[in-house]
């Protein structure tokens, strides 16, 4: 599944959120989606899983719209893993997993054996399967995303959509979750995460896709998208850059005075 | 979490849905064996069977059986019909009472009750029931299409509910004498006593037409348990969601008020106690709590018959003085489990 995003513009509140994006999302890459808040970031995920409508432009999925796709292909072919992930309802980890079958599952149709082997699969995957029996009410915020991510696994969509799926976890748990991204799209996924970790986003991913101002700023290979002047414009950061096992690595340093109060500086 | 909240039970899903099924229709038998005269169930029911008109035959087709089986179809409503709606607002809280679906009902049969139509036609009581809960229903249909997120909804499903509260206050103010006023107040407290075959078969169509609405929803509810944007990308229409959950209870909810007139708790209570039997899955809970609901309005139907207090008891206020205590505890319960 390929999803492109034409000429596209969002709107809020009657704010543009995004203007004139045009993005394409490529099966096997694992892109992280950066930017300062409000920049979009969630916008442009939630259009890109057809689940926003878009105030001009549109998005095509292998050169569809998510009409001509209909909702339950749009749902076997994209899965959707929204920030915080609210859980309503004290259900056990196994029934909540089983949640991402759904779209597979016919009106009457009860659960096949292939149902259960994707789940499996997915608590496997996510290193959630000790945790099946448990009530997900109960689990640490770290067990709690693993399941979830398990969840959006199980649908076994060719495009996986994380909104922010490291923001509540401990290190240890983030270059897990991060590991398990991309490993999913080394398995031929188009991954695309919402990050705000520079340091994971330019180790793990292999594209970055930097949002500013309601436009892509930059779009590529990490190396390309955190250069000084493109954090400085973004975030308005300066960072301290090294190297560990012959790996660059980036640390957000300082934040440097906005432009607005240089000039006045200057003056 | 509670303790509640962890044993779920491992008992089969089938297995749950044919007890509880077999529970419902035993309790049916027991309310068509009680009553204020001595009535041999066995006999009324072959002389009814062989078509033999006998009074007890007569007793067992005419009074009976139509208020056990009201009481069944009431109950499974308004059971049903808790579970939608709590599924639906991912509130535990909710019930067809709370949005103001129930009390709209009553207030179109209050109307119809007030201007006399009910005196020269005995069906246009349901009717106006069916009527209340229809503008209810577009009410929050219109609130819902606007945007209004669950927590609108129930707020104005509130205002709804205390709308309809009071202009069925203000009917009672205005009634034209206090023999009217005492007549609606009675009605408005629910019973199931002397309702006749015209009302069971006037209400039936409606009731499944309303369970099939709610039913069909079971799928999209299990999802609504991620969130609305999980929901909608696991391939569910929100929109058609809301319509048909909305379009189900009215159907339901407003043909049961209006034949038996409030009953109050059963549809906050059933859901709540087959949650944990459900693995607290919406989906799933639907059936259940609609026969749970079935079960505990037939109990209470027993009940107001096999106490000792005359007149009889009003089936609403026997559930509500159950199910009050049982919404405090549950409130309690909740605070815990956030704390």
């Amino acid at each position: 599944m390929r999803i492109e995003t034409h000429a596209l513009s969002a709107k809020a509140g009657g704010r543009t959120i995004l203007t004139g994006i045009n993005l394409t999302i490529e099966p096997g890459a694992f892109t992280g989606l950066i930017g300062p808040n409000g920049a979009g970031k969630t916008t442009l995920l939630r259009l890109l899983a057809g689940l926003a409508e878009p105030a001009a432009g549109r998005v095509t999925f292998d050169g569809q719209t998510a009409a001509q796709t209909g909702r339950r292909a749009l749902a076997r072919a994209v899965a959707y893993l929204p920030q915080s992930g609210p859980v309503h309802w004290p259900l056990r980890a196994e029934a909540l997993v089983m949640l991402g079958r759904l779209p597979h599952r016919g009106p009457l149709g009860g659960i096949t054996a292939a149902d259960r082997a994707a789940v499996e699969r997915a608590l496997a995957t996510a290193d959630a399967a000790h945790l099946r029996g448990r009530i997900v009410g109960t689990l640490s915020g770290g067990e709690r995303m693993r399941v979830l991510l398990a969840r959006a696994l199980a649908t076994e969509a060719p495009v996986l959509l994380a909104d922010e799926p490291v923001a509540a976890l401990d290190p240890g748990h983030q270059l897990a979750c991060m590991a398990l991204l991309r490993d999913t799209a080394r398995r031929g996924s188009g991954v695309v995460a919402v990050l705000h970790d520079l340091t994971l986003a330019a180790r793990f991913c292999d594209r970055l896709i930097l949002l500013s101002d309601g436009g892509v700023l930059a779009d590529g290979p990490p190396g390309q998208v955190l250069t000084d002047e493109n954090l400085r414009a973004a975030y308005g950061i300066a960072v301290h850059r090294g190297a560990a096992g012959g790996e660059p690595f980036l640390l957000p340093w300082h934040a440097l005075p906005s432009p607005s109060s240089d000039t006045e500086t200057i003056r | 979490m509670t303790a509640a909240a962890t044993w779920e039970s491992r008992i089969p899903y089938s297995a749950l849905v044919a007890g509880l099924t077999l529970l419902a229709l035993a309790l049916c038998a027991v309310s068509a064996a009680v009553g204020y005269v001595p009535f041999d169930l066995g006999a009324a029911l072959s002389d009814w069977l062989a078509g033999r008109p006998t009074l007890g035959a007569l007793v067992l087709a005419e009074l009976r059986l139509p208020r056990a089986l009201l009481g069944l179809l009431v109950g499974f409503s308004l059971g049903l019909t808790g579970a939608a709606m709590q599924g639906w607002l991912r509130n535990p809280l909710a019930e067809p009472g709370l949005v103001g679906v129930s009390s709209a009902a009553a207030l179109g049969a209050v109307i119809v009750f007030y201007s006399g139509l009910s005196a020269a036609l005995s069906l246009a009581l349901p009717l106006g029931g069916m009527a209340g809960a229809a503008v209810a229903a577009v009410l929050l249909n219109l609130m819902a299409a606007r945007g209004a997120g669950t927590a609108t909804l129930v707020i104005g499903g509130i205002a709804i509910n205390s709308l309809a509260g009071s202009l069925t206050a203000l009917a009672l103010n205005l009634a034209p004498n206090p023999y009217a006023a005492l007549e609606i107040v009675f009605w408005l407290m629910g019973s199931l006593a002397d309702r006749g075959t015209d009302q069971l078969w006037l209400v039936l169509p409606p009731m499944l037409a309303g369970w099939a609405l709610c039913l069909s929803g079971a799928r999209a509810l299990d999802a609504l348990t991620l969130g609305e944007d999980a929901a909608r990308s696991l391939g569910f229409d929100l929109t058609g969601l809301r319509v048909r959950l909305i379009a189900g209870a009215a159907l339901a909810v407003g043909s049961a008020v209006s034949v038996t007139g409030a009953v109050g708790f059963v549809g906050l209570v059933a859901p709540h106690l087959m949650r944990p039997l459900a693995g607290a899955r919406p989906g799933r809970l639907l059936l259940l709590a609609g026969l749970a609901g079935a079960c505990l309005t037939l109990t209470a139907d027993i009940a107001v018959r096999l106490l000792p207090t005359r007149p009889e008891l009003k089936l609403g206020v026997v559930t509500a003085l159950i199910g009050a205590p049982f919404l405090i505890v549950l409130i309690a319960r909740l605070r815990r489990e956030e704390a």
